[in-house]
């Protein structure tokens, strides 16, 4: 005989109760492990879906400017790469396809321009695409209703190497639509599901012949994207990128080099040298000891002196060394007196009539970035005159401007902004003729780049000279060869705006999803839980109440408090360990049901049906684990109870003897509850005075209830009756029945406890369900806004200027049916990972948009919290997003929803975006919007934008207010209609806010669900606590059966006991919710929360069936042979 | 020597305190034995309790073999139980998931200086020969009679050879001849193990059985 078989032998005997406790912990095990497993399941199937989209591509080099496509054989014949990776190119965009014959549209579209090297690199059986032919994706095929044969018309954006928000960029001409046709879908197996985005959603890709989407694109031999594979070798990304810098070319970073005159000329393909660019090239120079020269050059409408005008000239802003020329630099160096100096090349010196000391007035056209075309006029004085020779003949000083250097004539210029040929004469002409584009006139760079700097660069070109030699000529043939390979290769792939990022790393870390499943599943399945253990905890101190003189005749051999306690606990881990065995089995039953569930009816939550159970042992372990460990806790709190009982309590099988020690509550504990009753009525009273927070008063004021409505039962139980017990038939019964529940005063006070703290949280959560018909004003969550709009194609033209909207045909007419009283605020764009609700995966490159200043002006929207600490600013925080902050973070705004949930941060943070980029972006959250439509965005000013996303040309997104009364879908059709060329979409904000508030509500309805689950099976699992109870009380009951009491009185008598404890719980809860939710139910009109109230009701119910059983536990009690005393 | 000296014991309740004993002494030595009688609920097992060190008094003092156990922790008060005391209850109380070796092996799991299995199981098996339960060694305590029962949980209260055993009303439960037969072992083993034996009971026919016998009544000893 051992303790270890004392323990055991009381585990055998007593094995129905034990069998009791195995199973409450079994359902919390199954509970908690089923809930954790629900997170590992959508976490491993987010994963899934990513790597089952990115086939065989671990690693993306990628660029905004298209480089070259044999950049790809290059890198792949690098020693980092040779042997064991494969690389494959393609280009790829975004772009709408329309349906020809349906018209039907999908935006969003990932286009892709492949060849046999992108199925030979992802290994699958599939023939490359040809000619006009497109595979589709399963998913868009299926939203365009295409199948084979059919006509599919995509709008994409054509790459420029000229950015289109400058004054040489396209506007007009910012997209290209092809006329493709279907071949045919391509299977998730035949990797036409590619995508190199983590998003849950549907796939809309569109693959097509790499040579014809070049061609249309007008990049021929260029490709913006290379796929790496490691080939199930180690390769990071810095390895990939050191193969790069290897690897590129000038042409792959839009460089050209070129000597020239002696000097070695670089510029780009856009016609302006990037900071980063001139940064790099002045190092070298430096570094070589070489002289260098920046050349700004613009094209000036007009100069002008008196009243002579020569039209249309190049103006050359030169560095201090003027390429070398001496003379044109002494004369640019600007004094600083007066105006500054402008020289002009003889030809213009003769036309202008001019002389040293001459005002001359320059007109010149700029391309603002708020998106217009704007006129300025700057005044210079001559400084001198130069024969056209040497450098003032180097027609190369000016960049290649499309539409203008190729022009045969003046009159063939083919700008992108308007020029009024009436001026050009024939003399200009003749200029034309002989001389080009040399520059007529030049200015110090300073002066030009005070001028005509954009965020994209102050240089057009650099020149490089040597004392040494002239480069370009047979005895600086080693030297420039060695210059020119020197400059791509110091300016490097990141600073040129190659990216590698590890995207198969990236995507599987955004897997792990900004919304923890398992951790939300938890807190659902809190009252499950909470529930099961309770029981756990009420059937394992059943089982000890029913060993009680066994205890006393240990204590009275010599056992100790501990031993007892520590032989309970004994028995306790193998009631645990053997109830966690079958909650494991459970657990998968009930993750499994839950993943039905959120692919079903919560699939509101998660937008997806593609979410599968996966079993992972060891999340089942540790929930099991956590089971185990709730569940000890309560045992061991349990049997902590035996301490306070006394060996003569023990001993008498009793604990509740004439001699049990008094429990009366004290004067002060019986005056609790009314205290606290008082001072929730007092609270509420204040609240209504405006004195304190609506929110935080109520649901202090309904917290206050709770308690103390509890502390009255409790007191009420413990408190000696004054009364006798009087009156005849059911109510008398009921009366003599609800005095039992005084008996075993802290079970009593656990059911109703339970019941009233569920239904408090079932009901008061249902106040933070979103609601959308209050939010159509300007303070609400639409903003005031009818329509967000969004277009696949910038355009630069800004759609909040009347002369923006007349140039994209929105002309908003007063008398337009259609468009009278809408006002438009458009917003620039940078595409990015969705950070709403929406989107299960982790944004790593969120959304970014660039608010112009009318809308920061406006005020839209209620802030839920900022860091404004002026009045201005608090009135209007938007205020916030100008301010300067240091080291080049950016003040940001973001929906409170997102900061919290899916960036996980708050106001005052900063957060990086873009961190594996070469460019990562710090922003300061400076205020969060309350429950808005810009869920989903990341804010900050126009202005910012501008600097920090320079590559980001145009406007994408329209936030549209229509007139009272107006008909928004017409308004929206009409933008839509108007826009196509962008390929617009118009979405009503009422709409997209519900979306937002689906998902929140469906995760209130979930804990709800599961909540009143937890509800019911606590409330049921009380009906074996109230057959215990009849039980524990027969001999009670027998004598009252010998006294004349009949089995229906006693049943009356148990059920009024029971059913009283479940309905003072509820109500004390319900009321106390009520209370708590006040402001919310006034503002919804007073209509109680639904749900909630099914769920209650179910509760009910479940309390009925509890005494209906405790009822039959009385009907089968052996009455008479409970009068024995054995 | 077991001595009570001017024991006291009021139990407080919702409604005021009640006492139960007052200045109630005792001296019990070596191979005594001693019957106390009374009605119910005059304290007698109150007093027993007491006796045994498993209710404090609520003033005066005991002490066995010199050694007052209510100076002691809780745990200490255990170990002295367990070595010190021996019970029988009215109920016999055995564990009715153990066999009648086993029950009456149960307290020397306690034991604060613990003994080689073998030699606990022949003392236990020793005793329930003495107590002529010799073929019911296995038996549950559900397959006994009353009678048996009892006699097991006298050897369960010899088992770590105290010095004192308290017997609170042990035949109270029994018919006659179950109740002479657990009578005449009381005293037999009482003699046999030299014990201070301290019986209350309100059986006039087994109080007789005792030289010495005291009545509880008005929460005092009277000559009885």
């Amino acid at each position: 005989m051992t303790f270890g078989r004392l323990a055991w032998a009381g585990l055998s005997h007593y094995r129905r109760t034990h069998l009791a406790v195995v199973l409450g912990v079994a359902s919390a095990v199954a509970v908690l492990a089923g809930s954790l497993l629900v997170g590992s399941s959508v976490r491993a199937s987010l994963s899934g879906l990513v790597t089952a989209r990115l086939g065989q591509a671990d690693l993306v080099v990628a660029s905004e400017n298209p480089f070259t496509e044999s950049l790809a054989e290059r890198l792949a014949e690098q020693p980092e790469l040779q042997g064991r990776a494969t690389v494959a190119p393609l280009f790829t965009l975004e772009g709408i396809a329309t349906h020809q014959s349906s018209g039907r549209r999908a935006g969003n579209v990932s286009v892709y321009g492949v060849d046999e090297r992108f199925f030979v690199f992802h290994g699958v059986e599939a023939e490359a695409p040809t000619g006009s032919g497109i595979w589709l994706s399963p998913d868009l095929a299926t939203e365009l209703g295409a199948v084979e044969q059919d006509a599919v018309v995509l709008r994409v954006a054509r790459p420029t190497d000229i950015p289109l928000d400058s004054l040489h960029g396209r506007k007009d001409d910012t997209g290209r639509a092809i006329r493709l046709t279907v071949r045919g879908t391509l299977s998730r197996t035949q990797i036409g599901e590619f995508s190199l985005s983590p998003s849950q959603g549907p796939v809309r890709a569109l693959f097509m012949a790499l040579p014809r989407l070049q061609r249309d694109l007008g990049q021929a031999g260029r490709v913006n994207a290379l796929l790496v594979s490691r080939g199930g070798q180690p390769l990071d990304a810095d390895a990939v990128v050191n193969a790069l810098d290897a690897s590129i070319s000038a042409d792959d970073l839009g460089l050209k080099t070129e000597p020239v005159g002696g000097s070695l000329l670089v510029e780009t393909a856009s016609g302006l040298i990037s900071d980063s660019l001139a940064t790099t090239v002045s190092a070298i120079a430096t570094r070589q000891g070489l002289e260098r020269t920046e050349v700004l050059t613009w094209l000036a409408n007009k100069l002008t002196v008196g009243d002579r005008t020569v039209p249309y000239s190049l103006v050359a802003g030169l560095g201090p060394a003027a390429g070398g020329d001496a003379r044109l630099a002494e004369l640019l160096r600007d004094t600083g007196t007066g105006a500054p100096p402008i020289v002009l090349n003889d030809w213009a010196a003769r036309d202008l009539g001019v002389h040293v000391g001459s005002d001359l007035q320059l007109e010149y056209y700029r391309w603002a970035d708020e998106g217009r075309l704007v006129v300025e006029q700057t005044t210079f004085q001559v400084a001198g005159v130069v024969p056209i020779e040497g450098l003032a003949a180097d027609r190369r000083l000016s960049p290649a401007y499309p539409g203008i250097t190729d022009a045969e004539s003046v009159g063939e210029w083919d700008p992108p902004f308007p020029i009024d040929l009436k001026l050009v004469r024939q003399i200009d002409e003749d200029y034309w003729d002989k001389y080009r584009t040399t520059a007529k006139a030049f200015v110090p760079l300073e002066i030009a780049q005070e001028l005509w700097r954009t965020r994209y660069g102050g240089i057009s070109s650099m020149r490089l000279r040597t004392a040494d030699c002239k480069l370009g000529t047979a005895d600086c043939g080693p030297q420039t060869a060695d210059l020119e390979a020197s400059v791509p290769r110091a300016l490097g792939s990141v600073r040129a705006g190659i990216t590698v990022v590890d995207v198969r790393a990236q995507n599987v870390s955004a897997s792990v999803g900004a919304t923890d499943f398992g951790a939300y599943f938890s807190y659902f399945s809190f009252f499950l839980v909470v529930s099961a253990l309770l029981l756990t905890a009420l059937f394992f101190r059943l089982g000890i109440e029913q060993r009680l003189r066994e205890i006393g005749v240990l204590r009275a051999a010599g056992f100790s408090v501990a031993a007892i306690q520590r032989l309970f606990l004994l028995e306790g881990v193998v009631v645990a360990i053997a109830g966690a065995l079958v909650g494991v089995v459970l657990a998968i039953g009930w993750a499994a049901l839950m993943m039905y569930g959120l692919r079903t009816w919560w699939v509101g939550a998660v937008g997806t049906t593609a979410l599968a159970l996966h079993v992972d042992p060891v999340t089942l372990v540790g929930g099991a684990v956590g089971g185990v460990v709730a569940a000890l806790v309560c045992i061991w709190l349990t049997v902590r109870a035996v301490r306070k009982y006394s060996p003569r309590e023990l001993l008498s099988g009793s604990t509740s003897g004439a001699f049990a020690a008094a429990r009366t509550p004290g004067s002060i504990r019986r005056l609790m509850p009314t205290v606290i009753l008082v001072t929730a009525v007092g609270l509420a009273a204040v609240t209504t005075t405006g004195a304190v927070p609506a929110a935080a008063g109520f649901f202090g004021a309904g917290a206050l209830i709770l308690i103390g409505g509890l502390m009255a039962l409790g007191s009420h139980l413990r408190q000696p009756r004054a009364g006798v017990l009087g009156g005849s038939g059911v109510s008398a019964l009921a009366g003599f029945g609800w005095r039992n529940a005084s008996w075993r005063p802290g079970r009593s006070m656990t059911s109703a406890g339970l019941v009233a703290v569920a239904a408090f949280l079932l009901v008061s959560v249902d106040a933070f369900r979103k609601d959308t018909h209050a939010a159509g004003d300007a303070r609400g969550g639409t903003g005031g806004f009818a329509l967000i709009a969004e277009s696949v194609l910038p355009f630069v033209h800004d759609p909040s200027t009347s002369s923006g909207r007349e140039e994209l045909g929105l002309q908003f007419q007063s008398n337009d049916p259609v468009f009278a009283g809408v006002s438009v605020f458009g917003a620039r764009l940078r595409p990015g990972d969705d950070a709403s609700c929406l989107n299960l995966y982790q944004p790593k490159q969120p959304r970014v948009l660039g608010v112009p200043d009318a809308l920061i002006d406006a005020g839209r929207f209620t802030f839920a919290k900022s860091v404004a600490d002026t009045d201005a600013d608090r009135e209007n925080p938007w205020r916030l997003l100008r301010g300067e902050l240091a080291d080049g973070v950016v003040p940001a705004i973001v929906d409170a929803t997102s900061l919290q949930y899916v960036l996980h941060a708050a106001v005052g943070d900063i957060v990086t975006i873009d961190a594996e980029t070469a460019r990562p972006v710090r922003l300061r959250i400076v205020g969060s919007l309350s429950d808005s439509v810009l869920q989903g965005e990341i804010m900050i000013a126009e202005s910012a934008f501008a600097q920090v996303f320079p590559e980001s040309a145009g406007y994408r997104v329209m936030l549209v207010e229509v007139a009272a009364g107006a008909r928004a879908d017409e308004v929206a059709t009409a933008i839509e209609e108007r826009l196509e060329p962008y390929g617009a979409d118009a979405q009503s904000a009422l709409t997209k806010l519900e979306a937002y508030h689906r998902v929140e509500n469906t995760y209130l309805s979930t804990f709800q669900t599961l909540g009143g689950l937890g509800l019911v099976l606590g409330t049921i699992g009380l009906a074996a606590v109230t057959a215990r109870n009849v039980l524990e009380r027969r001999r009670e009951l027998a004598l009252l059966s010998a006294a004349g009491y009949r089995l229906r009185d006693l049943s009356v008598m148990v059920v009024a006991e029971n059913l009283g404890l479940v309905a003072i719980g509820l109500g004390v809860g319900v009321v106390a919710a009520l209370v708590s939710i006040a402001p919310v139910l006034i503002a919804r009109g007073g209509r109680p929360p639904a749900l909630s109230m099914v769920w209650l009701l179910a509760v009910a119910a479940a309390g009925v069936v509890a005494a209906l059983v405790a009822t039959r536990a009385v009907r089968r009690l052996p009455l008479l042979a409970s009068l024995r005393s054995e | 020597m077991l001595i009570a000296s001017h024991i006291a014991k009021r139990y407080d309740t919702a409604r005021g305190g009640v006492p139960v004993l007052d200045d109630v002494s005792l001296q019990v030595g070596r191979g005594d034995a001693v019957a106390i009688m009374g009605p119910s609920g005059c304290g007698k097992s109150t007093l027993l309790y007491i006796l045994g060190a498993l209710e404090r008094p609520s003033s005066g003092t005991v002490t066995l073999d010199g050694k007052d156990p209510f100076s002691l922790d809780d745990a200490a008060q255990a170990a002295f139980r367990n070595t010190h005391v021996g019970f029988v209850f009215q109920d016999h109380l055995l564990l009715p998931q153990l066999s009648a070796l086993d029950n009456v092996i149960a307290p020397t799991l306690v034991a604060s200086t613990p003994e080689p299995a073998a030699s606990v199981r022949q003392r236990a098996t020793t005793l329930l020969t003495q107590v002529g339960l010799a073929d019911r060694l296995e038996h549950r305590p559900g397959e006994l009679s009353g009678g048996e029962r009892q006699r097991v949980a006298i050897a369960r209260a010899l088992i770590r050879q105290p010095a004192l055993l308290l017997c609170d009303e042990p035949t109270g439960n029994l018919d006659r001849a179950s109740a002479d037969a657990v009578a005449d072992l009381l005293a037999d083993l009482q003699k046999a193990h030299n014990m201070m034996l301290v019986v209350v009971t309100h059986s006039a026919a087994l109080a007789a059985r005792f030289p010495r016998r005291y009545e509880l009544s008005d929460r005092r000893f009277v000559d009885a």
